[in-house]
């Protein structure tokens, strides 16, 4: 049908199918910043317009809607290439991290602002109600309204936006707008979904209705036979590799225990056959075409039911060890079933893959049962945490296409090297033949560690010789991605009368699902990020991941350290209610503390030898007092409503700066014709602000603006090796690769100078902006340099590089504060206050920092609270959507939320910088649980705290 | 290929319903989701569709003598700035959805959905809601409870569009509504309590009482409702365990994803009982 309507205030005809919605039509159509997060959920609100002026979600409209009618869609706020005032405001304010749809809140909050210049905060929420942020929360969306209001008025106001830091620094610890905020806020070609050429093929997959089972048969004829389907891919004509899709570093300490299809099936939605494309309606009609018989097996679901001694055993193939494979391997495969595939382990993790278990590690300090039997007290609880997503706004994405012989593909990933290498050994090519491009990220948080969709992509490309795009739906998001690993985490705890703790011993039961993807590291992580919180001589753990059938598990922001936090955290609250003592006390007579060795860390390497570690800086001590000050700590609060009880809680937590050791990270920086600077950076930004940390880290030391120096990351053939952005690695260890090459580049630009000058290179500097100074009053620009250094006899292009590794480890800290209200009605639970202090070192990008706090705290309330991946007594998982998993919105923010940072100097970080995204997520738990019990003396000990469990353990149910 | 009908006027709506049965489409916002496809394709739907969403006969909203006519093509955000609609279901129709929903949702096609969910048709049911059905044929009035017949279902002929809603006058001195969600805005409850109360002289003059989300249907009570009229302070106090017994017998709530009937059941008593206590005490 033709529709005539009015786009950005040109009339437009198109022509339409009559069912089309109308954000698949502006998009076709070159709207691009109108993004899909959730399939016409009418909940993400990615794709918003405004219809005559108001806000619609453009997916739930049809086109038959639209005729006569007026669209605006964010393209629309730009005049040429200049940002709108609150789409300048938000970058200013630091609320545009991944920035999926950052176009659409500003669209949302640039019509609430025309409709009321003055909007109150509840206006604000009103307004923002329907968009989902995940990445930085949305505290400071408030922040980005108060400074657009007023530049609206007075276009030169400045504010103080976050507090700066390193009075003796240019660029590092001072707010500066992100680089990448421009192009992300004004909705222009940044993701990978904005790369897909026309004529590309769609990819659909073909999942497991059953949550275990055995291919018996499959029959695709009918399927090729549909004209326009290139491929279809199968268990029977796929590569005939193992390999491992956890995205971590080789040899993985995760088995490889899947091909690219199997002729088991693990969990309900589990790989069955890939369908390759010309368009996504053939693809669809084919998956309906192909024919599956299924032996359908009894499945697990939990730990428990794993740990049963006639359980079904999801990974019953042949195990192959490639170093250190046991005396007896040949006995333990005589019960193998070769249906089952294999179970190929790069090193021993405690693997017994025929008892369900896919890793295990052990380890103490001291004499655990002596501490016990010294103890007054001694308590041992659990705790369970559940099976948590990622929800990256973004659906996971991959888009493959061939250069010659080569495997080119757009990706949105964390690691764009191990992706190269696992898509490499999957096809069975070398590494040279395969280039990643990292895109702008929409959202990973730990889920774009692993390698999920980007093996199959890549292969259907390789077959075909055709572009081929894979884009996950909001439902293949919850069965086929990687999420939190359930755990069951028994604390005992043996205490003095005065609260000293005597011993400290933790079982963790982890469920990594049907495949092993970080099966030893994350529940290791439950223990390493904690125990080390607890000064305490006698010490120990037990691990243990169980191979189950519910959806996969991997990587998650926080890693194993929000259940370890949880578990450790809450038992000391426990305790310190058993001890009739103040919790904070309890925290502070065994906290960790400046110059604290943490012996324990010598038995928690990630799979090898661990080493002690000195705590070179720790900011625990002000951010205990500050935050016990900010929210009144031993005040007891009443509520208005007789019905409502308040309490308070708190947490300290931790994490690592990267895996020293372990990582590697590489960059280079180059000097141009007229004295600017290119910089190629390993490190992949994932919208954290990682490039804007290592162009501040160049431009400190080079002694330029900002804007004297460009940077490309996350290309493999364009920029050098680096491990990838996970375990809270980004700054200490793609920043520091980057500060060391610009170190390497000014002993290069003084030696020229010093050259040239002819002068020694003892007396020469480099000095703001943009040159060299010597003690003589001699000076030569950048500029002057790079002409000589660059003419026809010049001594070459200058160019520094450096590879970063190191052994030295620098803890970020923090203590999180929550004050919540239980209704005994109805068992709601309200987040009245929530403060989180952290001590990331020197805050590189502070507005950055603050919005990686804000938002890492306000997931990890999600989870407590409210989120939950349902699955029925078949392994389904019941939900399909963001509405009814339970993310929280704008509606559900602390009425009090306060992130602050808490300034350590550490002597390993780049300028003193630690990590400060993953630990935010490690707080919410016990602080919310502590400060439940504070409410109404129950203690909830599973994930989400819900209000039926709140009525049940009141006893009102 | 999906057959689309956008008539000009009202007179032509009905006159392609009658011929087509097409489904009628206002604001889209329940039937785009439910008919969607996933992952880069168009929505299905398995009928013709009826466009209705710009006929200006459908747009008016305004006092009558029989109460507050809403037409069926109103969106929710109207409903919401209208002044004279009663505050419960102001109050229900802003905590249902955000504005991006609200702008297009209309409260017709809420009833349509008849969800047992459904917040705003909790408050119908305690305001004694009437729908306006209208085909070629003429046109016939019922009662929002008698127009959903069960989860899903409704008193609608093929050959009928929702016209109008009626809410009737009513002024209420005590105004109780609930949404129980897991969390605020956007989600669906997990059970809705509006209770409307007006007293006199001492004495409950008019009281409605429903609950959303507790079985097939909202689940109201002429009878019991019939018992505390004319009640003062102490017969309420005295009547307080057997009113609760009352519903206790009547709500029914099943588990599902969002919550359990346990949960459900012990809420609704537990809203229930406080409305009735802060009752007492106002009387």
């Amino acid at each position: 049908m033709k529709i005539s309507c009015t786009v950005n205030g040109t009339p437009r005809v198109f022509h339409a199918e009559p069912h089309e919605d109308v954000q698949h039509l502006l998009k076709r159509e070159g709207y691009i910043s109108v993004r899909d997060s959730d399939d016409a959920e009418g909940f993400a609100g990615s794709d918003t317009i405004l219809l005559d002026g108001i806000p619609v979600y453009a997916k739930l409209l049809s086109v038959g809607q639209i005729q006569g009618r007026t669209i605006s869609t964010p393209e629309s706020l730009l005049s040429g290439r200049k940002l709108s005032v609150i789409q300048q405001a938000m970058v200013d304010a630091g609320v545009v991290q991944s920035g999926y749809n950052a176009p659409a809140a500003a669209l949302l909050l640039s019509e609430l602002l025309e409709r009321d210049p003055d909007p109150s905060e509840a206006a604000v929420k009103d307004a923002l109600s329907g968009l989902f942020n995940r990445a930085t929360g949305y505290q400071q969306f408030f922040q980005a309204v108060e400074i657009a209001k007023e530049r609206m008025k007075d276009p030169d106001y400045a504010t103080e936006i976050a507090p700066e830091f390193r009075d003796d620094l240019r660029v590092v610890g001072k707010v500066r707008p992100k680089i990448d905020g421009t192009k992300l806020v004004a909705g222009w070609k940044a993701f990978v979904e904005d790369m897909v050429e026309p004529g590309s093929c769609t990819l659909k997959m073909l999942r497991s209705p059953h949550a275990h089972a055995y291919i018996t048969d499959i029959d695709t004829t009918a399927a090729q036979a549909i004209p326009g389907v290139l491929a279809v891919i199968t268990h029977l004509n796929c590569p005939d590799r193992y390999y491992g899709k956890a995205g971590q570093g080789f040899p993985e300490p995760s088995p490889y225990d899947s091909r690219m299809f199997n002729q088991k099936v693990r969990h309900v939605g589990d790989r069955v056959a890939a369908v390759v494309a010309e368009t996504p309606e053939i693809a669809e009609q084919a998956l309906s075409a192909i024919k599956v018989t299924y032996e359908v097996l009894p499945a697990i679901f939990t730990v428990d039911e794993a740990m049963a001694d006639d359980a079904p055993i999801v990974q019953n193939g042949v195990v192959e060890y490639m170093a250190g494979a046991p005396d007896d391997l040949e006995q333990y495969n005589a019960s193998a079933e070769p249906k089952d595939g294999k179970v190929v382990i790069q090193f021993p993790i405690h693997a017994d893959p025929h008892r369900n278990i896919a890793a295990g590690a052990h380890g103490s300090i001291g004499d655990v049962d002596q501490g016990f039997s010294e103890a007054d007290t001694v308590i041992e609880r659990t705790y369970e945490t559940s099976q948590i997503q990622c929800t990256p706004l973004e659906t996971h994405i991959s888009y493959a296409k061939m250069d010659g012989d080569r495997v080119i593909l757009h990706a949105s990933t964390q690691v764009p090297w191990h992706l190269r290498r696992i898509v490499a050994t999957a096809l069975g090519i070398s590494e040279n033949k395969v280039r990643v491009i990292k895109e702008r990220v929409g959202g990973g948080y730990g889920s774009k560690q692993d390698i999920l969709l980007e093996d199959v992509t890549a292969y259907a490309s390789f077959l075909t010789g055709r572009p081929v795009l894979y884009h996950y739906s909001r439902k293949e998001e919850f069965i086929g991605n990687s999420t939190r690993h359930p755990m069951k985490i028994t604390v005992r705890l043996g205490s003095k009368k005065d609260g000293s703790i005597t011993a400290v011993y933790m079982d963790v039961r982890a469920n990594t699902g049907p495949y092993g993807n970080h099966c030893l590291t994350v529940p290791m992580n439950a223990c390493s990020k904690s125990l080390p919180l607890i000064l305490c001589p006698n010490m120990k753990f037990d691990v243990t991941t169980y191979y189950t059938n519910i959806p996969p598990t991997g990587a998650y922001q926080g890693y194993g350290a929000p259940k370890g936090s949880f578990a450790l955290m809450t038992a000391l609250g426990e305790l310190a209610s058993e001890l009739g003592l103040d919790l904070l006390d309890v925290i502070e007579k065994n906290r960790v503390r400046d110059g604290s060795l943490l012996e324990i860390l010598k038995c928690l390497g990630e799979g090898r030898e661990g080493t002690p570690a000195y705590v070179k800086s720790c900011g625990l001590e002000p951010a205990l007092t500050e935050g016990a000050n900010m929210i009144d700590w031993g005040v007891k609060e009443q509520a208005d409503d007789p019905d409502v009880m308040i309490g308070k809680g708190v947490a300290i937590i931790q994490q690592g700066s990267g895996l020293p050791g372990l990582d590697h990270s590489c960059a280079d920086i180059k000097m141009l014709a007229d004295g600017s600077f290119m910089l190629h950076s390993g490190g992949a930004d994932l919208g954290t602000g990682l490039d804007t940390v290592s162009v501040k880290f160049a431009a400190e030391v080079l002694c330029v603006d900002m804007g004297q120096v460009s940077i490309l990351s996350g290309d493999t053939d364009n920029t050098p090796f680096d491990t990838g952005a996970y375990a809270s690695s980004g700054t200490f260890f793609s920043g520091s690769a980057s500060m060391f090459a610009a170190e390497d580049l000014k002993k290069e630009i003084l030696s020229s100078a010093a050259a040239i000058l002819k002068e020694p290179v003892e007396d020469l500097a480099l000095a703001v902006p943009g040159k060299v100074v010597s003690t003589s009053g001699a000076e030569l620009t950048y500029w002057e340099i790079a002409q000589e250094t660059q003419a026809g006899l010049g001594r070459g292009q200058l160019v520094g590089y450096a590879s970063f590794t190191t052994e030295d480890s620098a803890f970020p800290y923090g203590a999180h504060f929550a004050q919540v209200s239980v209704n005994r009605l109805t068992g709601e639970i309200h987040v009245d206050k929530y403060y989180a202090l952290q001590d990331c070192g020197t805050p590189i990008n502070p507005e950055l920092a603050l919005g990686q706090i804000y938002g890492g705290s306000f997931k990890s309330i999600g989870h407590t609270l409210y989120e939950d991946m349902m699955l029925d007594d078949q392994g389904v998982c019941q939900v399909t959507g963001l509405r009814d998993y339970g993310v929280p919105m704008i509606s559900e923010l602390p009425t009090d939320f306060k992130a602050v940072l808490v300034p350590t100097d550490d002597p390993y970080g780049p300028f003193g910088g630690k990590s400060v995204s993953e630990i935010s997520c490690n707080g919410a738990a016990p602080a919310i649980a502590n400060a439940i019990h504070d409410a109404v003396g129950i203690w909830i000990r599973t994930w989400p705290m819900t209000p039926e469990k709140v009525l049940r353990a009141l006893g009102n149910i | 290929m999906v057959k689309t009908y956008r008539p000009e006027n009202l007179q032509e709506a009905l006159r392609i319903r009658r011929e087509t049965h097409a489904v009628p489409l206002a604001g889209g916002t329940d039937l785009m989701v439910r008919y969607r496809s996933w992952a880069g394709t168009l929505p299905k739907f398995p009928w013709p569709v009826l466009f209705i969403n710009h006929l200006t006969e459908l747009k008016t909203m305004g006092l009558r003598e029989d109460g507050l006519h809403i037409g069926a093509g109103v969106t929710l955000s109207e409903i919401e700035r209208e002044m004279e609609a009663p505050q419960a279901l102001r109050a229900a129709v802003s905590e249902m959805a955000a504005p991006a929903l609200r702008n297009l949702g209309t409260l017709a096609g809420n009833i349509c959905n008849a969800s047992p969910a459904g917040d705003a048709v909790c408050v119908l049911y305690a305001l004694d809601a009437q729908v306006v059905l209208t085909s070629l044929s003429g046109a016939r009035t019922v009662s929002v409870m008698d127009f959903i017949t069960g989860p899903g279902r409704k008193d609608l002929n093929d050959d009928e569009l929702m016209t109008d809603i009626i809410i009737p006058h009513a002024n209420f001195s005590h105004v109780s509504y609930r949404k129980v969600g897991t969390r605020k805005a956007n989600a669906l409850s997990k059970m809705s309590f509006c209770a409307l109360a007006k007293t006199k002289l001492g004495r409950i003059d008019d009281v409605r009482i429903a609950f959303g989300a507790v079985g097939p249907t909202v689940v109201r009570s002429w009878e019991t409702e019939k018992k505390l009229l004319g009640m003062d302070a102490d017969d309420l106090k005295d009547h307080l365990s057997a009113i609760h017994d009352d519903y206790d017998a009547m709500i029914h709530p099943i588990d599902d994803q969002r919550s359990t009937a346990v949960y459900r059941k012990q809420v609704s008593l537990n809203l229930l009982d406080q409305f009735l206590q802060n009752l007492v005490k106002e009387l």
